[in-house]
């Protein structure tokens, strides 16, 4: 219940009256965006992994609350900024408090001489039922503050608080929001180990929710432009059918049922169609257009080949996907009317389940390199591809909101399990502990503006 | 309908004569004739509920129900299995001479109705490999239809990489996975 309120909550950005009391919140503003400071550390940050900056997260301050929120609040964060790869934490920072967070100057001796570049400073209070959580970012070297931001909550929205928090250190130091604030989707087996069901996430690991009990064969989910819902495949009644699941209340409804197969729905940026792999004659996989209740618009890609994995550029014009019509699964591009498909990947005899990256300019796919599978990133305008995975066998990569990072399934401990990367590949954490069996993993859309 | 059941196989087969006629007896006893296919809107378990008993032990002897009972893999069934080379939906010599003998089979049970199952090994994405299973078990289809069964007594589904018969990462076990599974459904 709490999790659904929580859910519905995160995602009525416009309903706000439902919902005023919820975790939303007022930002204080001290906005230095346009700080020379800031432009400058924009120019020297222009994405993760080029350098990582020793960052302080010292205890928040807070009176007459357990620490357990704040000692929360400063795990998160950092985890966050770590997997950023933009900053490394300075370890010896966590047991120790920073005085006086929000004014315009604080000390920075201290968090100088552990060689911090950076440190956080904040303070917490009970408000009624509810957490106010301040948080500031300073900068050591400069010596001046960058940024703040307040939230106001109930208690068990802390780890949000995290989230949204590490969101703003990046658009403070890079110039773009970080995608922390989100939750991600994923096929997993860890109930049980026998059957493939659905289950849902925040980014930080919380909230663990498992939304199918299908106990048959669940695939491919993929998340509505709104994040209100997801779209997946699941054989439960014996055949593999297309339904949407409001994440809320978790409830599916059939979208669409074919004679064969149907799967790999993905919601066009306007949420109105969903383009969709579905057998079109016996044996045959085509990519096709339907609307949301399941009626056929078009076809997009109908060659006597397979046809599957469609995945929209963000402008809504093109769809790419996979097809094995040049004798090998390749990536094609085609517009989302349909009409001539060209192919873009040309490296590799196996290529498949493209991603269009956020910001337009780069599909991310799987392709076999000798054996096994990894992640490739493509550069649309110049061609060039860059091997995202090494360790093990990598598959299924999904894009974060903001396009710089990427998450997929990885078998590099010897199961399948969840990592998350920059779209380079310079860094990689894993997503969250288990027994393993986590596959197809969908990044959603910002849970909040 | 289990009267009309003759096992042409048999001489082949002769330790699993017992286990096969036991197997379908039980499947037309727990599960009637009821098929699979387009069963409900629901889709159970949405709201938390459990597929009651019916659910999991009714129906056709697919791969899925043998998957959900725990069963798959324990037995063939009267038709046996063709295989396939990586990432290909084309029919060996092999693959023809088993079907060969299949279509015996349902020509002398004309009454039995089957499910062409596509599978495919592990290697490769989810969605590629149900639509390689689909191919796979077009061609079934098509071959069988060659050879005069009529199309009204097939259907076919893939199941993709979804339902192995062994999890070793080794050709041998792909192999057995690139297979065309003939479930009897009636």
């Amino acid at each position: 219940m709490k999790h659904a309120k929580l859910g519905a909550r995160a995602r009525t950005r416009g309903l706000v009256a439902a919902h005023a009391l919820a975790m939303i919140v007022a930002f204080v503003s001290l906005s230095l965006s346009a700080s020379p400071a800031g432009a400058q550390i924009r120019g020297l940050v222009s994405g993760p992994g080029q350098t990582a900056f020793p960052i302080a997260i010292p205890r928040l301050e807070g009176p007459g609350l357990g620490s357990a929120d704040s000692d929360r609040f400063g795990t998160i964060l950092g985890r966050d900024l770590e997997i950023s790869g933009l900053f490394r934490v300075v370890p010896q920072a966590s047991a120790m408090t920073l005085t006086g967070a929000g004014a315009p100057e604080i000390d920075y001796a201290p968090w100088a001489s552990m060689g911090a570049r950076f440190v956080v400073g904040g303070r917490y209070e009970r408000r009624g039922p509810d957490l106010v959580l301040a948080a500031w970012i300073y900068d050591v070297g400069e010596q001046r503050q960058l940024g703040g931001k307040r939230y106001e909550g109930p208690p068990g929205e802390a780890a949000r608080m995290a989230n949204r928090f590490a969101d703003e250190v990046l658009r403070l130091i890079t110039g773009e929001r970080g995608p922390f604030d989100t939750e991600i989707a994923f096929i997993s087996k860890r109930e049980g180990g026998r059957f493939k069901e659905l289950w849902v996430m925040r980014f930080d690991g919380g909230d663990l929710r498992q939304l199918t009990r299908n106990q048959s064969i669940t695939l491919s989910p993929s998340w509505s432009p709104d994040g209100n819902s997801i779209l997946y495949t699941s054989y439960a009644d014996g055949r593999p059918r297309l339904y949407e699941m409001d994440v809320a209340n978790r409830r599916s409804r059939r979208v669409l049922a074919g004679p064969g197969i149907v799967v790999g729905g993905r919601f066009s940026p306007n949420g109105r169609e969903i383009a969709v792999a579905r057998e079109e004659k016996r044996g045959n996989t085509d990519v096709v257009l339907i609307d949301r209740d399941g009626r056929t618009l078009g076809p997009i890609a109908s060659d006597s080949s397979i046809d599957v994995s469609p995945t929209w550029s963000p402008d809504g014009s093109q769809i790419a996907f996979c097809s094995s019509r040049g004798g090998s699964p390749q990536i094609y591009v085609t517009g989302a009317s349909g009409g001539p498909a060209r192919r873009v990947t040309f490296q590799g005899s196996y290529n498949t389940s493209p991603v269009w990256s956020p910001r337009g300019d780069k599909i991310a796919y799987t392709g076999r390199v000798g054996r096994v599978f990894q992640i490739f990133v493509l550069d649309l305008a110049s061609g060039s591809v860059t091997q995202v995975t090494r360790a093990g066998e990598n598959v299924d990569p999904a894009w974060a909101p903001d396009g710089r990072y990427l998450v997929y399934s990885s078998s590099r401990s010897g199961r399948d399990e969840l990592f998350v990367s920059d779209w380079r590949g310079l860094q990689s954490h894993r997503l969250i502990a288990g027994p393993g069996g986590d596959t197809s993993p969908a990044w959603s859309p910002w849970l909040g503006d | 309908m289990g009267s009309g059941l003759v096992f042409r196989g048999v001489g082949r087969y002769p330790l699993l004569l017992g286990a096969l006629l036991f197997a379908a007896v039980l499947a037309l006893l727990l599960g009637g004739c009821s098929s699979t296919e387009e069963t409900t809107e629901d889709i159970y378990g949405a709201d938390g509920s459990k597929l009651s008993e019916s659910d999991l032990h009714g129906g056709s002897g697919s791969s899925l129900d043998q998957y959900r009972r725990g069963t798959l893999g324990d037995s063939q069934g009267p038709l046996d299995d063709v295989y396939f080379d990586y990432d290909s939906a084309d029919l060996s010599m092999d693959a023809r001479e088993i079907l060969n003998l299949n279509s015996e089979w349902l020509r002398a049970n004309p009454s039995a109705k089957i499910e062409i199952e596509g599978h495919t090994d592990s290697r490769g994405t989810v969605e590629y490999n149900l639509g390689l299973g689909a191919r796979r078990a077009n061609s079934v289809r098509d071959y069988l239809l060659t050879l005069g069964i009529s199309g009204e007594r097939m259907t076919t589904i893939s199941y993709g990489k979804e339902l192995p018969l062994c999890q070793e990462e080794s050709e041998g076990c792909w192999q057995r996975n690139r297979r065309a599974h003939l479930a009897v459904l009636s």
